[in-house]
């Protein structure tokens, strides 16, 4: 009897959390470790600071104390002398008000990111703007735009920006001398062979296009070369040779019931991300929350080398090497076709399931599943996506070949996958173009090279030489917005205005135009690239074509903006009143364009020779490339908040880093932040390690866009370049052999995830589909001990007459891409701190997207949560105040009185969500000059010592109901969004009034998958998730019933 | 005040020093007795039992004590209360305006307060201290010696009494009559009869004089 | 002297230093303040003698949080014709010919953490003199509010609101708490 007894109390068996963090929370000995149970009781890192950063600075290198200290003193000195008078402040009025501004109200405008043809809405406040939102009549934006995009707006302002035009060496010109200069050396190339060469990003713009051809036709040798950007992977390539056109399809991820992802990042980084994101989640990742027995989900499948956010958003995901990509694709391919009843093709047959089961790693079972999935969707419901750089091997041809011949077998093409229709036509040149371009300037048959917007030097793998080669060319321009890499190399550097400051328009693809429009004054001395071309063509007498030379030749309509109008008069406004239809389309910033229909292309069966024989993996490392959703390309590197960002998936911010799988790393005895090196073919460079659950143990990955040296003072030396290793000739990202060595060294990888460690407590589940079927309580009965029950009050609730603000966050719909994060950044004034403080968890985003795999280390699932002030009703923060700067107001908001906080930090201390941030710098010292531009007036800038957090948005709250008094009515249902909810793509933030119970959030909190984060502290959030539902069946692993277990067994430590 | 430097210096009355506390406690029985208006006995430290003995009251300090608690006490319950209900009332963390748990910290810190103050002050008051009108007869009564002092009573000149009326007169008549009567000699044999080692007369003398 | 006196003396000296202490440090509001302008416009003769309305020039009051200050154009408006010899106008005049604002220096500031919305306050129906003064008669305009949170409060708490405003606020009925004209939630003004 008395063994029974003591039988469950004597053994105090470890019970793994169910999720967790890294793969070292599933071990005992981690939780018993007294370093890790101090670190992770120490959440704020109390110890002195020995080195403090300076302030103005956001480099690493600081001041000892004592010197600080007595530069402190000092200055205090002298500024008490000052106080003894009031400062003298000036108002300044306009000389002629403008009659649409008015002073603190805010214009909006509409224009086009160029880079992405993403249309934005530019806030405008007192002739500059502040704000970037999507543009809700864009058909790709709808309204929400990425986290680059946000985050332009900051380059806009960028102290690093060219101010005027330089020559080679910096020194300064004006523009007349430049344009005298170049224009007379043009006239002579234009009269001998005339071999320019223009090479750009792929340009968007149908105007811009025109305008640049019709320049170079007064070359003879002239060409434009366009850089394709790299994060499609080999997409176009793979389209000529199945299709024969080159297009990047456009996909209908909502009408797809099953998507195949062969290292297609979609959600993130790939294509038009926030386009798919928004239909993928709205067309099938919502449960019916109506008919539950009945609720359908889309099932999505990727198959990856590197873990990215659609990887995270996976159903069923399969970890491989970057050239497993192709085999598991392959062998699909040949079940499909199998299935299908059609011939399986001779170039798959030596994919069979069990050979590529045992070449990757992935059970035959489960490709075997994809492929009936596939299959079963049905005709035309299905996507296979393929492309990305962690998928770029050289055989990248064959597996884009590979999905096409899936897409086409599966009926997709012409129904889910388009085209000819909505497809992106504006597409970069095929890397045989470019490598032309290079081998003709190192024969010294380039006459000019003009740079317009691109970044060369650094963006093409050094392999390519195409510094060496530009080096031969007697005279390269660079139009861009700074002196980079390129513009450093080249002998002209002429800044162009920045996508805010200039026209333009945008036709990505079908059925989409919008309009660009500038929404300030240039700030420095920069010139259009377009006015750039009109001004050569007229100084130099160049004869230019059509359009060009009647826009060159006129004296009082001779700039960019007329060639722009003019052009859209012949393209759009052949009828009609062309103003009234002009100004419309200004204000609107699209017209409504019909895209052609789309019809299925026939596949090219030829093209299936593309697919290369079974290889067999090698053994050792191979190294993926990837680029992040922050970075990308690296084109941005100078923009505080993308270096700040953290990644969704490692949550790192600053740096790259070499990602490796937790078997490998205890294999060579290798622990995250130790320094390796990475060797291929006599290159070496030197990463620390990130220990990345769900790699291939044979993957070692690391994003591109780091390792810049002439980016500006944010980005320079940040991280290292992993392009050095990309072979020229195959133009391989990844499946590169790489040896990965131990240095002994070690570098702290600032990364946020571990800064708010749970201890513990369950603050999400995630269910299957089919247990939403049966039950769609089911997550709200799993840990009933920490559920709230009824619990007893001593005092009755406040009442809330009037509006009362809630929020409901749909985990289904997050995708983890991080656009709310820089919204609520620019919108709140988030400063940003820098490498070392990210290090001592003190980044300061309002909002962190915390991200938990759950089962296996080897291949886990992910869920995303965004965390935020969640305002609760009990706020443990509130009552700790001494000095009450933070209180509930009469509408639930729990305010954060910037003037009244003395700095005590119990609040933070006391907060369960861990949400608040502190001031321990005066952070907004480090905006320099032309950066304060980019404040929000609207909010308090805080100085150092000043806790802050997500308000809500209580300004965009004061500035709608000042609206709806003064129209006399109560706000309506969606009318008044939070930054975070009005950028996000898939429309997981829902915000309003919860008195209201026809809203839309409170029909969202009633739903059954509602919770509330840590509810059993009583602290009565208001905001409520809604459990993650994964289309996934089976116990396979990180499935399964989490067991009710006793409280004490669930806090470890 | 008087002008020291033209009057004989006031007889304050006779004392008589002991050397034990025993022969003072019975020095001090002896001399009640006798009925004077006025004596008081002087320790280095409390004597057991000498209070009830010399027949002197209980202190009124603890109702001051008392009635300054309660007092604080209610400040206490007004200041929070108005502010917190009244005046500026704040929901903090979903917290009731009048959060007594909140207030009890102060309700305690205030009624010890002004108990604390009042006390002190209450016992310097009745100590009649700041007192700069009598000074020590010996500055070893706080050291080592035990000492009674018969007080001289306070009479009055005749210039004083004949500015009284009857009524006045009557008074001080039956103030008069009511003790024994002081005699400078008299009260010296007495107190030496009673123990005392060492017997002198005591001028009145202030601090600065 | 005795010392009862002495103690009166000293505590008469003390109230003279305090007070003379208080007149030199500087008080937490600004009222009172009147800086000498650029050019020294005069609202008594273009507000008061002229009666030009207030938002003739302050147009933005009725839109948004600031009143404004007018732009030169505004000036000009009238001064392209109204004493144009003046010495004063043609200061006015040289800065719009040059195309340069003229610097005013700023009298009512509120400091960066404080959100006052002029829109709501007329909207509520108060004078601009309720919290400006009697700024027609003001040749050189000086703060006449002491434009702290105290101030403000006592009129959102009902105690200093003008009897017309408050006549209207209660014919709507107040959404705020009994005896209250304006919201006084620290979000009212503060974030």
């Amino acid at each position: 009897m008395s063994e029974n007894l003591n039988a469950g109390l004597e053994t105090n068996e470890f019970t793994p959390p169910r999720h967790w963090l890294g793969a070292e929370e599933l071990t005992a000995s981690y939780w018993n470790d007294p370093a890790v149970k101090e670190k992770r009781a120490q959440e704020f890192h109390d110890k002195p600071i020995e080195t403090l950063e300076l302030i103005e600075k956001l480099d690493t290198k600081g001041i000892k104390r004592r010197d600080f200290l007595t530069l402190m003193g000092a200055s205090m000195a002298m500024a008490s002398f000052a106080c003894a008078r009031r400062p003298v402040h000036k108002i300044i009025p306009y000389v002629v008000k403008p009659e649409e501004v008015t002073g603190g109200i805010a214009n909006y405008y509409a224009t086009t990111c160029p880079e992405t043809g993403y249309g934005v809405l530019a806030k405008v406040r007192e002739g500059r703007p502040i704000k970037l939102e999507g543009n809700p009549e864009h058909g790709m934006s709808r309204g929400a735009i990425s986290a680059r995009v946000h985050a332009s707006i900051l380059d806009l302002y960028d102290m690093d920006r060219a101010k005027e035009p330089s020559r080679r060496g910096g020194k300064a010109l004006s523009w007349e001398d430049a344009d005298g200069e170049i224009a007379a050396k043009l006239k002579q190339i234009a009269a001998g062979s005339g071999r320019v060469r223009f090479l750009s990003n792929r340009m968007l713009g149908d105007s811009t296009l025109r305008l640049t051809n019709e320049f170079l036709a007064a070359f003879a040798g002239g060409a434009h070369v366009q850089l394709d950007d790299f994060a499609s992977g080999d997409l176009v390539e793979g389209q000529i040779e199945s299709y024969g056109n080159a297009v990047i399809p456009h996909y209908h991820f909502g009408k797809a019931d099953v998507v195949l992802s062969l290292g297609a990042d979609f959600l993130g980084n790939w294509g038009s991300s926030e386009e798919y994101s928004a239909d993928w989640v709205k067309g099938g990742r919502i449960p019916d929350a109506k008919n539950p027995a009945s609720a359908r989900m889309s099932k999505l499948f990727v198959v990856e080398s590197m873990m990215s956010v659609t990887g995270a958003n996976a159903d069923v995901r399969f970890p491989v090497r970057p050239d497993g990509v192709l085999k598991v694709a392959a062998a699909i391919a040949a079940e499909v076709a199998r299935k299908k009843g059609a011939s399986v093709p001779a170039q798959f047959s030596a994919y069979t399931l069990d050979a590529v089961a045992a070449d990757t790693g992935v059970e035959a079972a489960k490709i075997k599943e994809a492929a009936e999935a596939l299959v079963a969707a049905g005709s035309g419901k299905s996507i296979v996506a393929a492309g990305g750089l962690s998928s770029k091997t050289e055989d990248s041809i064959g597996l884009q070949v590979v999905a096409n011949y899936l897409n086409s077998t599966l009926g997709n093409e012409g129904v889910t996958v388009d085209g000819n229709g909505q497809a992106w036509t504006k597409v970069g040149d095929r890397a045989e173009k470019v490598a032309k371009l290079i081998s003709d300037m190192n024969a010294g048959a380039v006459d000019a090279l003009v740079v317009v917007d691109a970044n060369p030097v650094y963006s093409l793998p050094v392999s390519l030489g195409f510094a060496a080669a530009m080096s031969k060319v007697p005279l390269v321009i660079a139009i861009g917005d700074r002196a980079d890499e390129t513009g450093s190399l080249a002998h002209f550097v002429l800044p162009n205005h920045h996508f805010l400051e200039n026209w333009g328009d945008a036709q990505p693809r079908g059925g989409v135009v919008s309009l660009q429009q500038p929404t300030l004054a240039p700030i420095h001395s920069t010139r259009a690239y377009q006015d750039t071309l009109l001004a050569w063509a007229k100084k130099g007498g160049l004869k230019v074509k059509g359009l060009a030379a009647t826009i060159a030749a006129s004296e009082s309509a001779g700039t960019w903006h007329d060639y722009l109008k003019a052009n859209w008069k012949e393209t759009y406004g052949k009828s009609g009143n062309f103003e009234t239809f002009w100004e419309d389309s200004l204000r609107d910033g699209v017209i409504k364009s019909a895209p052609k229909a789309t019809s299925a292309r026939s596949f090219k069966v030829p093209s299936l020779a593309k697919v290369p024989p079974f290889k067999p993996a090698t053994s050792g490392f191979v190294l993926a490339t990837y680029a992040k959703t922050s970075m990308g390309d690296g084109n941005h590197a100078n923009n505080p908040w993308l270096q700040e960002l953290p990644d969704p998936v490692t949550t790192a911010t600053w740096d790259n880093y070499l990602n490796m799988s937790p078997k490998a790393a205890a294999k060579m005895n290798v622990v995250q932040d130790d320094v390796v090196t990475v060797t291929l073919s006599g290159t070496t460079i030197d990463l620390p390690v990130n220990i990345q659950p769900g790699l291939h143990e044979n993957v070692v990955a690391a994003a591109i866009g780091y390792g810049r040296t002439a980016a500006g003072k944010v980005g320079n030396d940040v991280g290292r370049d992993v392009k050095v290793f990309v072979n020229g000739s195959t133009m391989a990202f990844s499946g590169l052999p790489v040896a990965v060595a131990k240095t002994g060294r070690r570098y702290q990888i600032a990364v946020t995830q571990w800064h708010n460690a749970t201890e513990n407590r369950p603050v999400l589940n995630d269910i299957t589909l089919a247990e939403y079927k049966s039950n769609s309580k089911a997550s709200l009965e799993t840990d009933p001990e920490l559920r709230l029950e009824k619990v007893p009050t001593m005092w009755p609730k406040h009442e809330y007459p009037g509006y009362r603000w809630g929020m409901s966050i749909d985990l289904n719909a997050c995708t983890g891409c991080g656009s709310c994060i820089i919204a609520c950044q620019s919108e709140n004034n988030t400063p940003v701190v820098g490498r070392d403080n990210v290090r001592r968890s003190r980044e300061m985003h309002w909002m962190r997207i915390d991200r938990y795999y759950s089962g296996s280390p080897e291949n886990p699932d992910v869920v995303f949560q965004p965390m935020l002030c969640q305002h609760c009703e009990n706020a443990p923060c509130e009552t700790v105040c001494p000095v009450l700067a933070t209180v509930h107001d009469d509408e639930g908001l729990n305010a954060q009185i910037y003037n009244r906080c003395v700095g005590t930090r119990y609040c933070q201390n006391n907060c369960p969500y861990k949400v608040r941030r502190f001031n321990f710098f005066d952070h907004w010292k480090s905006y320099e000059g032309s950066m304060n531009l980019a404040w929000n007036p609207d909010v308090t800038v805080r100085t150092r010592g000043i806790m802050e957090k997500c308000t809500f948005c209580v300004q965009r709250i004061r500035d709608a109901k000042d609206k709806a008094k003064d129209e006399g009515r109560k706000l309506r249902d969606l009318e008044l969004k939070t930054a975070c909810q009005q950028t996000c793509p898939t429309d997981a933030i829902i915000f309003g009034d919860i008195n209201d119970k026809k809203t839309e959030v409170s029909k969202l909190r009633e739903d059954d998958r509602a919770f509330r984060v840590l509810e059993v502290l009583n602290t009565v959030p208001s905001i409520s998730y809604l459990t993650k539902v994964r289309n996934k069946v089976g116990e396979e692993a990180g499935e399964g019933k989490r067991e009710g277990k006793k409280e004490g067994e669930a806090h470890h430590g | 005040m008087g002008n020291s430097a033209n009057k004989a210096p006031k007889l304050a009355g006779v004392v008589g020093f002991f050397d034990t506390p025993d022969a003072l406690i019975a020095a001090t029985k002896q001399i009640r007795g006798l009925n004077y208006e006025s004596f008081d006995c002087f320790t280095p430290y409390p004597i057991h039992g000498l209070d009830k003995i010399q027949g002197l009251k209980r202190s009124p300090l603890p109702w001051i004590t008392m009635t300054a608690g309660l007092t604080g006490f209610m400040c206490a319950i007004l200041l929070q209360g108005w502010t917190s209900v009244i005046n500026w009332p704040l929901n903090v963390g979903g917290k009731p305006m009048w959060s007594w748990p909140a207030f009890v910290p102060i309700f305690f810190e205030l009624t010890v307060l002004f108990a604390g103050l009042c006390t002190v002050g209450g016992m310097f008051l009745l100590n009649g201290l700041p007192n700069t009108k009598k000074r020590s007869f010996d500055n070893n009564i706080t050291r080592d010696r035990f000492a009674l002092m018969i007080d001289a009573p306070n009479l009055k000149t005749a210039d004083e009494i004949e500015e009284m009326d009857d009524g006045e007169i009557a008074k001080y008549k039956a103030r008069l009559a009511k003790y024994k009567a002081f005699d400078e000699a008299e009260a010296k044999s007495i107190l030496q009869g009673a123990g005392a080692k060492d017997v002198r007369s005591v001028e009145a003398r202030g601090w600065f004089e | 002297m005795s010392k009862g006196l002495s103690v009166v003396v000293g505590g008469v000296a003390l109230l003279i230093v305090g007070y003379a202490l208080a007149t030199v440090v500087p008080r937490t509001s600004n009222q009172g303040y009147a800086p000498t302008q650029p050019i020294p416009f005069s609202h008594k003769i273009h507000a008061g003698d002229n009666k030009i309305p207030c938002q003739y020039c302050h147009s933005d009051v009725e839109k948004s949080r600031h009143a404004g200050i007018p732009s030169t154009a505004v000036c000009m408006n009238c001064h392209k014709v109204v004493k144009t010899t003046s010495p004063l106008i043609q200061q006015v005049r040289k800065a719009w010919d040059e195309g340069r604002a003229i610097e005013w220096v700023r009298i009512h500031e509120l400091p960066d953490f404080v959100y006052f919305p002029h829109k709501r306050h007329l909207a509520a129906g108060l004078a601009c003199q309720t919290c400006h003064g009697e700024v027609q008669t003001m040749d050189k305009v000086y703060q006449f509010g002491a434009l702290t949170m105290g101030w403000c409060m006592e009129c959102h708490r009902g105690r200093s609101t003008p009897s017309n405003v408050l006549a209207g606020i209660e014919a709507k009925g107040s959404p705020h708490g009994p005896g209250q004209a304006a919201p006084t939630q620290c979000t009212t003004c503060h974030y």
